[in-house]
């Protein structure tokens, strides 16, 4: 199975669409997101 | 909210804070419910609800306006949206009943056994580059900037559900019923997640969860100490009470015995329970299945923290019998609907009313209509009827 580095893209996104979170806001919303994949 | 539906509210809300408080109330008080049965009596199916908010919010308005004059709360609104989006990616983790009104899904368990130290150093980069890859297509095949784009639909229509479906606003503002946990759009109260049921429903999967406690018990240790600190943000960190409430439910606890419950499920759960009391709230604990095993322990939990729902007669006896001042119960009322006769459902109401709500810290559900064979709406409008005319103090 290939690899993807989906957290980078995770990075990206929070930085495309948040560009005001910093430091731990924009930390916790990357991990809220990952988080998210549990339910797909 | 008009001036009226906010008396008519304060009133209902009043009513479950003294219950809950294992005072006695003007009467018992009443959770109206919607299950997914609504879907089927209206004649509609799953899908027709999962393009359309409008007919989701008609259909549970219509359900809730029907049931407000003898109800207290209304719950049981909204549906899983998130399939939608999943399913669209690629996901083969949900899928509609054959019956086409209740959305189940396929256990996965996608960590392989030598993983272990990689979830546990980050569990939620493991999570997207590793779970997420093998559940979605759509994070597999393609470029980068194709994948980039799947991602980014999964963020902006999950925040689309998160903005479209509000059933239970429109509910409380308009009628004057409460949703106990506040409800989508409210803003307040929601739900707590054990990472321990986590690991279980999307992890690593029934039979090696239960496999690992025993046989690298260490690893499992270490696995959900990595994921709970994620869990524990949607702890109240500061006081909010005395209403709405949080709930949470339990997924993998009926099935531990106790040893492997007080190892890898009382810490955290009895943390979630303290942090709201804290709080100032009450917790709606939905004890799923076989609890009986796990009761001794609630004796270390603050009197009045938890409100604890239950599923059998049998159990509210038990529970009644142990904690009457302790705690408050909710339900105890699957099946009530199926009943042969009307009279069936009603004796089993007065069985528990007698056990139940002398003392108060009673609250009242039918428990709903999850599919056509769980009972009929003219059933559920009888049996509420009868509480809300006799369950007085």
């Amino acid at each position: 199975m290939r690899e993807r580095d989906i957290y980078k893209l995770v990075e990206r996104y929070v930085e495309e669409y948040f560009p005001d979170l910093e430091g731990e806001a924009r930390q916790q919303r990357i991990e809220a997101l990952c988080a998210s994949f549990m339910n797909v | 909210m008009t001036e009226d539906v906010k008396k008519l509210y304060d009133e209902r809300v009043n009513r479950f804070v003294t219950t809950a408080n294992l005072n006695e109330p003007d009467r018992v008080p009443i959770v109206g419910s919607s299950g997914s049965g609504a879907i089927h009596y209206a004649g509609l199916n799953f899908a027709d609800l999962l393009e359309n908010y409008e007919l989701e919010e008609k259909l549970y308005m219509a359900e809730a306006v029907q049931q407000n004059p003898y109800i207290d709360a209304f719950g049981g609104s909204g549906i899983n949206h998130q399939m939608k989006i999943a399913t669209a990616l690629g996901s083969k983790t949900f899928f509609i009943s054959p019956n086409g009104i209740n959305v189940q899904h396929h256990e996965t368990s996608s960590m392989k056994v030598e993983e272990y130290d990689e979830f546990i150093a980050d569990p939620m980069k493991f999570l997207a580059d590793k779970i997420a890859v093998r559940k979605v297509t759509g994070f597999r095949d393609g470029t980068d900037e194709e994948v980039y784009a799947n991602l980014a639909s999964l963020f902006d229509k999950a925040a689309e559900i998160r903005r479209g479906s509000y059933a239970n606003k429109l509910i409380m503002e308009t009628l004057g019923l409460p949703s106990l946990t506040g409800g989508a759009g409210s803003g307040l109260g929601g739900s707590i997640t054990h990472p321990t049921d986590v690991f279980f429903d999307f992890i690593r999967g029934f039979k090696e969860t239960m496999t690992d406690m025993r046989r690298r018990p260490e690893m499992v240790d270490a696995a959900i100490a990595a994921l709970s600190p994620f869990y524990e943000r949607n702890f109240p960190t500061k006081y909010v009470g005395p209403f709405p409430w949080m709930n949470d439910t339990h997924h993998i606890a009926t099935f531990l015995t106790g040893p492997l419950f007080e190892r890898y499920y009382w810490p955290f759960y009895k943390k979630s329970v303290e942090a709201c009391h804290n709080a100032g709230i009450k917790l709606i604990s939905v004890f799923e299945g076989r609890w009986e095993q796990h009761f001794d322990l609630l004796d270390e939990l603050p009197k009045g923290s938890m409100i604890a729902q239950l599923e059998k007669f049998e159990q509210v006896v038990n529970f009644k019998e142990r904690y009457a001042g302790q705690f408050a119960i909710y339900g105890g009322m699957t099946g009530l609907l199926r009943l042969n006769t009307l009279e069936d459902s009603i004796d089993r109401i007065k069985k528990t009313l007698d056990v139940a709500a002398p003392g108060g810290g009673y609250i009242f559900s039918s428990g709903g209509i999850s599919a056509p064979g769980d009972g009929t709406p003219e059933r559920q409008e009888a049996v509420t009827i009868w509480v809300y005319e006799n369950a007085k103090y």
